[in-house]
C-alpha cells in the first residue's frame, strides 16, 4: 500500500512541550462490511460476533474485533491483530458465522484508518468535523458518519476510559486526510507514531 | 529602544526621533508602563506601550492626522476607540502581509509595527487629491450616474477605467498571503456574545449553573465599557472587577473564553460565525498558529451582550482631526492613559457627555466649553463645569470647526444663536448610543425604535436569543449587570441547568423591562454594586444651522447635503437613499452613520424616524478576510484529492497525472527519451493493439449489490435485463435517468445468486450509488438489499492486448483455467495473487483480448510492477481514450446528459419485456425524432486535418449559422492504429448520412474542413479480437 506522503513518523507542528495529539496509522487492519438481512434475528449477531452490534451510531468491542455502526443494519468489523493468511480469512469466517443473517463483504484496505489520541485530540478534531465531541455528546463507544475537509469520514471513539478516536476515510483520500489531520493538530504539536 | 523593523531606513524622521509620548498621562490606564514598543507611522519612528492600540499610541504621541477621506481626500483623524472607526483606516505591515484599511482603533500595538496612511499623494499633510474638495459641489450623490451618461460609448473605454483608478481605498498586497488560516467548530449550551458587564454576568450565571458556556469578546481584554470608564463595581475599579470574574470563569471547566473574537454573523439555523484574531497582535504568527481562526458555533441559547456604539453629531466640519466621540475620549484617557487634546470642548445633549467633562478635567485638560443642546442642565453638571473652569453653553450647539490638518477652533452658537469661535484642539461630541443589535437582525429580525431611548432596540428576536445590557438599550452598568445575571441564568435554565443560587435583581423595574422573562426571586446574593447612572438626553442628530460640510457617513464621505439631494430627487425609501448616496455601504457598514442618516432623512422628509424606515444589519459585523473563511482549504488543500492504489508507482515511472473529478489518474507514462506526449500515447496504444498493456482502472465506481432482491433492483435501474445473467458472467449495463436520457454505463458481474458487482464511470460513482439507494429506499422498499461502495476496496488493473493472457498467467497463482473456453469474453472467475484472493474479469474496453484483475489495494503496485516485468506496457487515460474512440465506445463526451440510448446506437439495449427507469420518458416524440443527432464516426477527407472535440458539424456549402447546425464533435484523437485523426460526433440523421461529407467547423480555435461520416467503430468492427 502506498504510504501517504504527508504521514511520516515524527513530530510536527508546535515543537515545544509534549505532543498534544498522537496520530497512529492502522495500516494492517483487516476489515469487513456486515449488512443485516431483513428479518434476521438480532440474537444471532451477538452469538456469531461475540457482542451485539450497536443499533444506533456507535462502536463495541467484540472479542478482538471492533464493530462500528456504518448505517442502519450495517457495520464495519475490523481487527488489527491478524497477519499472513489469517488476514484474508477474517471476512469468510464472519460470513460463515453469520450465515443467512447477514451479507458480509471483504473491505480490507478500503479505508485509511488513523488513531488519534492525546490531551488536545478533541480540540484538533473540532477543526475537522462539525459534530459535538464533548465527552457527554460523543463518549467512548460513539460513532458518526460525518463530513470533514470535504471528505466523507467515519469517526468513532473507542470504548474504554481514555479518549482514543479513530478516523476512517476512503483509502484514496488517505493523503488528504493526513494533511487535514496534521494541519488541525499543528497548534498542539503532533506526533506521528509508527504503524500499529 | 528596539531595533527598527522598517526597511525605510533612509526616512529622515528616523534620525530625529520625536519626544516620547508627550500626551501620555503620568499614571493610570491599563497600559504597561516601562514596556516601550517601537513602531512607525508613515516611516516616522514612534513609541507606545504594551496594551496600546495603534490609535491610542498615535494619540499619546500627539498624532491626530491619520488618513485622507475616500472621496474628497479630507484630512481625517481618529473618531472612535473601537470597531466602528470610520476614519483612521491605515495600512499595516508590508510585503505580502500588507493589510489595507485596518482600523487603527482595533489594531493592537506590537514592537516593530509598520503603519502607513492611505489615500494621499504625495504626502498625508499635502495631498493633491484634496482638489476633489474644491469640486465638491459637483461631486454630490449620483454624480457618476449623471455625469458619465454621454456619450455612451465612452463608458467602457474612458469613464469606467478613470473612475476605477480613482475609486477604492487601500492597496491590496501583490504577493500570496504567507499566513495560515483555519476553521474550527464549537458547541455549547450558552453562547455569550460580548464580555462587558452584561456578558460577564451572563457567563458567570450560566457557568455557575453548570452549563457549557462560550464567552466571546472582540477585545483583547474582558470588561467592555468598564475598561473605559472611571467607574467602580463592588467597590473596586471596573477593570479589576472584570479580572476577578474572568478568574472565576477560567476556573470553571465548562466555560470557554475566546478573546479577540468577534461574532460576526448569525447564520441559518442559529449557527454563529465568529472570527478569532489569533495572531494579529503579533508581528508574525508563530509557525504552529494560524493568523486567524473562523469559528462556527452551535449554541442552544445565545445571550447577546454586544454593548452599544456612540453615534456622532452631524455639524459642519465634524470630520476634522481632533473631533472625537465623547465616549472614545474617555477610553483614551481611562484605558490608555493618552490625552486626546489639551484644550477641549465637549458637545452633548445628554448626561453621558458630562462623564467626559469629568474625566477630561481629572486628566488635566483645559475644558474651554461644554455645549449641551438641552436648555437646562443639572446643578451638579453646572458645578462640574464651574470646577473645570469651562464655559457652559446650555441650549447651544456646535456649528462649525476650524483648522487645516487639525482642529484649532470650534464655532459655538449659544441658545440665542450667537456664534463665537473658541480655540480648542479637541472636540468631544456624542449624540447618544446605538445598541449593537446586529446579530439580532441577521436572520431578518427588525429592530424597534424606542422614543424614550432615542435608539433602535431589538425587536422580535431569533429563536434561542436573548439580549442583555446596552445591546438591549439598558445602558447603565447596574442594568447591564442585572440583565446579564438574569439572562445567563435563564439561558442555563432553558438548557436544563438549575442555577444553584441566583442574584437578587437590582430593582423591580429591570425585571419588568426584560422581554418576557420571569423575574427571579430576590432571595439570592445581591448583584455587584455599581453606578445606576442614567443617561437622560434630548434628541441631537444634526445641527441644521451649521456651516460647511457636515458628514453623516465619514468613511464614504456622505454629507447632509447628499441626503437632502437624494430626497429632492425622489429617493424617499431609506434603502434607496442608501444605494444612491452609498450611506452605510462602506466597510464599517454604517456603524456610526445609519441611525443619524435615517434621522436626517426623517427630518428632511418631515416624518418620524420609525415612519421613515428601519436600519437593518446584514453580516458581517466586521470585515472578514476571505482567507479566514477558506481556512486550511487553499492551494492543494482547496479540495481533497483521491489517489489510485498505484499512484506512487506511476509517479516513479514517468507518469503525468490528470485530474478526473477528485481523482488523479496517470495520463501517460513518458519514457526517458520521450518529450512529446503524443509519442508516449502512440507507443502505449500500439503496445495494447500489438502486445499488451496494463492500466489502473481503480477509479471506476464499484458497488456491491447484495441480497435476495438484488436482481430485481438492477432490472429496474438498468435499461437492459440483469436478472437473466448467470453466475460467473458479466454484462454491459446502461442506466437511464427518469427522464429517459442516459445516466451512466458500466458492467455488472454476477458473483453469486444474490450478489452483483456493479461498475460505474469514474465521474458518476457517487451519483449511481445514490440513485440505486433511491431506487431501493423509495421505489422498491420491500426488497431485501444492501448496497455498498467497494470502489476503494479493490485495485482494479486492466491488462489488454493480444498477449494479455500470458501476462495474466504470470500474475495470478497457478490453478484456474482462463482459456477462452473456460473464461470467455464477459465472464469472471476467482483467482488468487500471492495467496491473496482476487477476481479476474474478462472485459474489454480497448477491443482487444483483455482482462481486469481485481486485487487488494495494497497489492496493486506489486501487480503493476510484475506485469511490466512480464512485458506489459503501462498506459494511461490518454491511450485509454484513443483505444475506446477507435472502438466507438461512448464515454464522457457522449454520456453528456443530453443523449438517449437511441442517440448512442444503444436503443436495442432498452429491454422491451420489462420496465425500467426512464423507459416511458425515452419514448417521448422528441426523443425518438429521426432528426436527432446520433453517434457517428468521422474521418477527415484530408488525413492531415485534425478534428477537434467541440467543433460543429455543418452540411458542405451551408453557412456557419446556428440554424444550419447539424451537431458537434464529442471526442477526437489521433488514432495511432490508423495513422490519422478520428472522431466521434453527434450528427442529425447520422445513420442516413454514412459515407457523406460534413463540414467540420471550429469557430473558436479556427478550423474548417470536410470529413467523411462513418460508423463509429474504427477498429475491428466485428469484435473478433476481444473474443479471441
Amino acid at each position: 500500500m502506498a504510504n501517504p506522503v504527508t504521514l511520516r513518523p515524527g513530530r510536527s507542528g508546535r515543537a515545544d512541550g509534549p505532543a498534544g495529539v498522537t496520530v497512529t496509522p492502522l495500516r494492517t487492519l483487516v476489515m469487513a462490511a456486515i449488512a443485516a438481512r431483513r428479518g434476521a434475528d438480532p440474537a444471532r449477531f451477538a452469538v456469531a460476533l461475540g457482542a451485539a452490534p450497536p443499533e444506533r451510531p456507535g462502536c463495541v468491542l467484540a472479542g478482538n474485533a471492533l464493530l462500528v455502526w456504518s448505517g442502519p443494519g450495517q457495520w464495519l468489523a475490523m481487527r488489527n491483530d491478524l497477519s499472513g493468511g489469517a488476514r484474508h480469512g477474517f471476512a469468510p469466517l464472519l460470513a460463515e458465522a453469520l450465515g443467512d443473517a447477514a451479507s458480509v463483504t471483504e473491505m480490507t484496505g478500503s479505508r485509511m484508518v488513523l488513531r488519534l489520541s492525546g490531551p488536545a485530540v478533541r480540540d484538533a478534531l473540532a477543526k475537522l468535523v462539525p459534530i459535538d465531541l464533548d465527552p457527554e455528546a460523543f463518549p467512548p463507544g460513539a460513532a458518526s458518519l460525518v463530513n470533514g475537509g470535504y471528505m466523507p469520514l467515519h469517526l468513532w471513539c473507542l470504548p474504554g476510559p481514555q479518549p482514543i478516536f479513530e478516523f476512517a476515510c476512503y483509502r484514496s483520500y488517505a493523503d488528504s486526510l493526513a494533511d487535514a489531520v496534521l494541519a488541525a493538530a499543528r497548534e498542539f504539536g503532533c506526533n506521528v507514531a509508527e504503524d500499529a | 529602544m528596539n531595533a527598527p523593523v522598517t526597511s525605510s531606513a533612509a526616512t529622515p524622521a528616523i534620525s530625529h526621533p520625536v519626544a516620547s509620548q508627550p500626551f501620555r498621562l503620568p499614571s493610570g490606564g491599563l497600559v504597561e508602563r516601562g514596556a516601550n514598543l517601537s513602531f512607525t507611522f508613515d516611516g516616522k519612528r514612534l513609541s507606545g506601550l504594551a496594551g496600546d492600540t495603534l490609535a491610542s499610541a498615535l494619540i499619546a504621541n500627539g498624532v491626530h492626522l491619520v488618513g485622507r477621506s475616500f472621496k474628497y481626500h479630507r484630512p481625517r483623524g481618529i473618531l472612535a476607540a473601537g470597531p466602528e472607526e470610520p476614519n483612521a483606516l491605515v495600512e499595516l505591515r508590508s510585503g505580502a502581509r500588507r493589510e489595507p484599511n485596518t482600523r487603527a482603533t482595533t489594531a493592537e500595538l506590537f514592537d516593530g509595527l509598520e503603519a502607513r496612511s492611505q489615500n494621499r499623494f504625495p504626502s498625508l499633510a499635502f495631498d493633491l487629491g484634496a482638489v476633489n474638495g474644491f469640486f465638491a459641489p459637483m461631486l454630490g450623490a449620483g454624480f457618476y450616474y449623471k455625469t458619465f451618461m454621454w456619450p455612451a460609448g465612452f463608458w467602457e473605454k474612458l469613464y469606467e477605467p478613470l473612475i476605477r483608478r480613482a475609486a477604492g481605498l487601500g492597496r491590496a498586497p501583490e504577493g500570496a498571503d504567507p499566513d495560515h488560516y483555519e476553521r474550527s467548530h464549537l458547541h455549547c449550551d450558552v453562547l455569550v456574545v460580548g464580555g462587558g458587564p452584561a456578558g460577564l454576568m451572563a457567563a458567570l450565571a450560566a457557568g455557575r449553573a453548570g452549563a457549557r458556556v462560550a464567552l466571546l469578546e472582540e477585545d483583547a481584554l474582558l470588561g467592555g465599557r468598564l475598561l473605559s470608564e472611571a467607574e467602580e463595581v463592588d467597590g473596586i475599579a471596573g477593570a479589576d472587577w472584570a479580572r476577578g470574574v474572568e478568574a472565576e470563569l477560567s476556573s470553571l471547566p465548562r466555560v470557554r473564553i475566546l478573546r479577540r473574537t468577534s461574532a460576526f454573523a448569525l447564520l441559518d439555523g442559529g449557527l454563529v460565525a465568529a472570527l478569532e484574531r489569533v495572531a494579529d497582535h503579533l508581528p508574525t504568527p508563530p509557525a504552529h498558529l494560524p493568523r486567524q481562526r473562523y469559528w462556527k458555533i452551535a449554541a442552544r441559547r445565545i445571550v447577546l451582550a454586544a454593548g452599544s456604539l456612540e453615534r456622532p453629531v452631524v455639524f459642519g466640519g465634524n470630520d476634522r482631526p481632533g473631533v472625537m466621540l465623547a465616549g472614545a475620549v474617555r477610553s483614551y484617557i481611562n484605558r490608555y492613559a493618552a490625552l486626546p487634546g489639551r484644550r477641549a470642548v465637549v458637545f452633548t445633549a445628554g448626561d453621558d457627555g458630562w462623564r467626559t467633562v469629568a474625566d477630561l478635567h481629572r486628566a488635566g485638560a483645559q475644558i474651554e466649553a461644554v455645549v449641551d443642546a438641552r436648555p437646562e442642565v443639572t446643578s451638579a453638571q453646572a458645578r462640574l463645569a464651574q470646577q473645570a473652569g469651562a464655559r457652559l453653553v446650555a441650549g447651544g450647539s456646535v456649528t462649525g470647526t476650524r483648522g487645516r490638518l487639525r482642529l484649532t477652533a470650534v464655532e459655538i452658537a449659544d441658545a440665542r444663536g450667537r456664534v463665537e469661535g473658541v480655540g480648542a484642539d479637541l472636540l468631544a461630541m456624542g449624540g447618544g448610543w446605538n445598541p449593537s443589535l446586529h446579530l439580532a437582525c441577521h436572520l431578518g429580525g427588525k429592530p424597534r425604535w424606542d422614543d424614550a431611548l432615542l435608539a433602535f432596540v431589538p425587536g422580535a428576536l431569533p429563536p434561542g436569543m436573548a439580549v442583555a445590557g446596552a445591546a438591549a438599550g439598558r445602558f447603565s452598568t447596574a442594568a447591564a449587570l442585572a440583565d446579564g445575571a438574569r439572562e445567563g441564568a435563564a439561558a442555563a435554565r432553558d438548557c436544563g441547568f438549575a442555577p444553584e443560587r441566583e442574584w437578587g435583581s437590582a430593582a423591580g423595574r429591570e425585571c419588568g423591562s426584560a422581554a418576557g422573562r420571569e423575574c427571579g426571586s430576590a432571595a439570592g446574593p445581591p448583584l455587584p454594586r455599581s453606578q445606576e447612572s442614567e443617561d437622560t438626553r434630548a434628541p441631537l442628530f444634526h445641527v441644521a444651522a451649521s456651516r460647511g460640510k457636515a458628514f453623516v457617513d465619514f468613511q464614504h464621505d456622505v454629507t447632509v447635503q447628499d441626503i437632502a439631494l437624494a430626497h429632492r430627487e425622489g429617493f424617499r425609501s431609506v434603502e434607496h437613499l442608501k444605494r444612491y448616496t452609498t450611506l452605510g455601504m462602506a466597510t464599517d457598514q454604517g456603524k456610526t452613520a445609519n441611525v443619524t442618516g435615517l434621522a436626517i432623512l426623517a427630518e428632511v422628509a418631515g416624518r418620524s424616524i420609525p415612519g421613515t424606515g428601519t436600519t437593518m444589519f446584514r453580516p458581517p459585523w466586521i470585515p472578514v478576510a476571505i482567507g479566514a473563511i477558506a481556512g486550511h482549504h487553499r492551494g492543494k488543500a482547496f479540495r481533497p484529492t483521491r489517489r489510485t492504489p498505484t499512484h506512487a508507482w506511476a509517479a516513479s515511472h514517468g507518469a503525468s497525472f490528470v485530474e478526473v473529478g477528485p481523482w488523479l489518474r496517470a495520463q501517460w507514462y513518458a519514457k526517458p527519451d520521450e518529450t512529446d506526449w503524443q509519442a508516449s500515447v502512440n507507443r502505449e496504444v500500439a503496445a495494447v493493439r500489438n502486445a499488451s498493456g496494463i492500466c489502473d482502472v481503480s477509479t471506476l465506481g464499484k458497488i456491491e449489490v447484495v441480497g435476495p432482491g438484488a436482481a430485481a433492483l438492477l432490472d429496474l435501474a438498468y435499461a437492459n435485463t440483469i436478472s437473466t445473467l448467470a453466475v460467473g458472467r458479466v454484462r454491459y449495463g446502461l442506466m437511464l435517468r427518469e427522464d429517459g436520457f442516459v445516466m451512466d454505463d458500466g458492467t455488472v458481474a454476477r458473483l453469486a445468486e444474490d450478489r452483483f458487482f456493479v461498475t460505474t464511470t469514474t465521474a458518476n460513482a457517487g451519483k449511481v450509488l445514490q440513485h440505486l439507494e433511491f431506487c431501493h429506499q423509495v421505489l422498491l422498499p420491500d426488497l431485501d438489499i444492501s448496497l455498498l461502495s467497494v470502489t476503494d476496496a479493490w485495485a482494479q488493473l486492466s491488462i489488454a492486448g493480444p498477449r494479455s493472457r500470458d501476462i495474466v498467467a504470470g500474475l495470478v497463482d497457478a490453478g484456474p483455467d482462463f482459456s477462452n473456453a473456460a473464461l470467455p469474453h464477459m465472464a469472471w472467475c476467482p483467482v488468487s495473487v500471492g495467496g491473496v484472493p482476487g477476481r479476474l474479469y474478462r472485459l474489454s474496453f480497448s477491443g482487444e483480448l483483455a482482462f481486469e484483475l481485481g486485487v487488494l489495494p495494497e497489492l496493486g503496485e506489486a501487480v503493476m510492477a510484475r506485469a511490466v516485468d512480464l512485458g506489459a506496457t503501462p498506459y494511461g487515460t490518454e491511450a485509454l481514450g484513443v483505444l475506446r474512440i477507435e472502438k466507438g465506445h461512448p464515454a464522457g463526451g457522449e454520456l453528456n446528459g443530453q443523449t438517449t440510448a437511441r442517440d448512442l446506437g444503444l436503443g436495442k439495449m432498452v429491454a422491451a419485456k420489462k420496465d425500467c427507469i426512464g423507459r416511458v420518458m425515452a419514448q417521448r416524440s422528441a426523443l425518438v425524432d429521426p432528426a436527432r443527432p446520433m453517434l457517428v464516426g468521422l474521418k477527415p477527407v484530408n488525413p492531415a486535418d485534425r478534428i477537434r472535440a467541440g467543433s460543429h458539424l455543418l452540411m458542405p456549402g451551408d453557412a456557419a449559422s446556428t440554424a444550419n447546425d447539424q451537431g458537434h464533435v464529442t471526442s477526437a484523437c489521433f488514432s495511432a492504429t490508423l495513422g490519422y485523426g478520428i472522431a466521434l460526433g453527434l450528427l442529425a440523421r447520422g445513420a442516413e448520412r454514412m459515407g457523406q461529407r460534413v463540414r467540420i467547423f471550429d469557430s473558436v480555435r479556427g478550423g474548417d474542413f470536410e470529413a467523411l461520416v462513418c460508423p463509429p467503430v474504427f477498429v475491428d468492427p466485428e469484435g473478433v479480437r476481444a473474443r479471441g
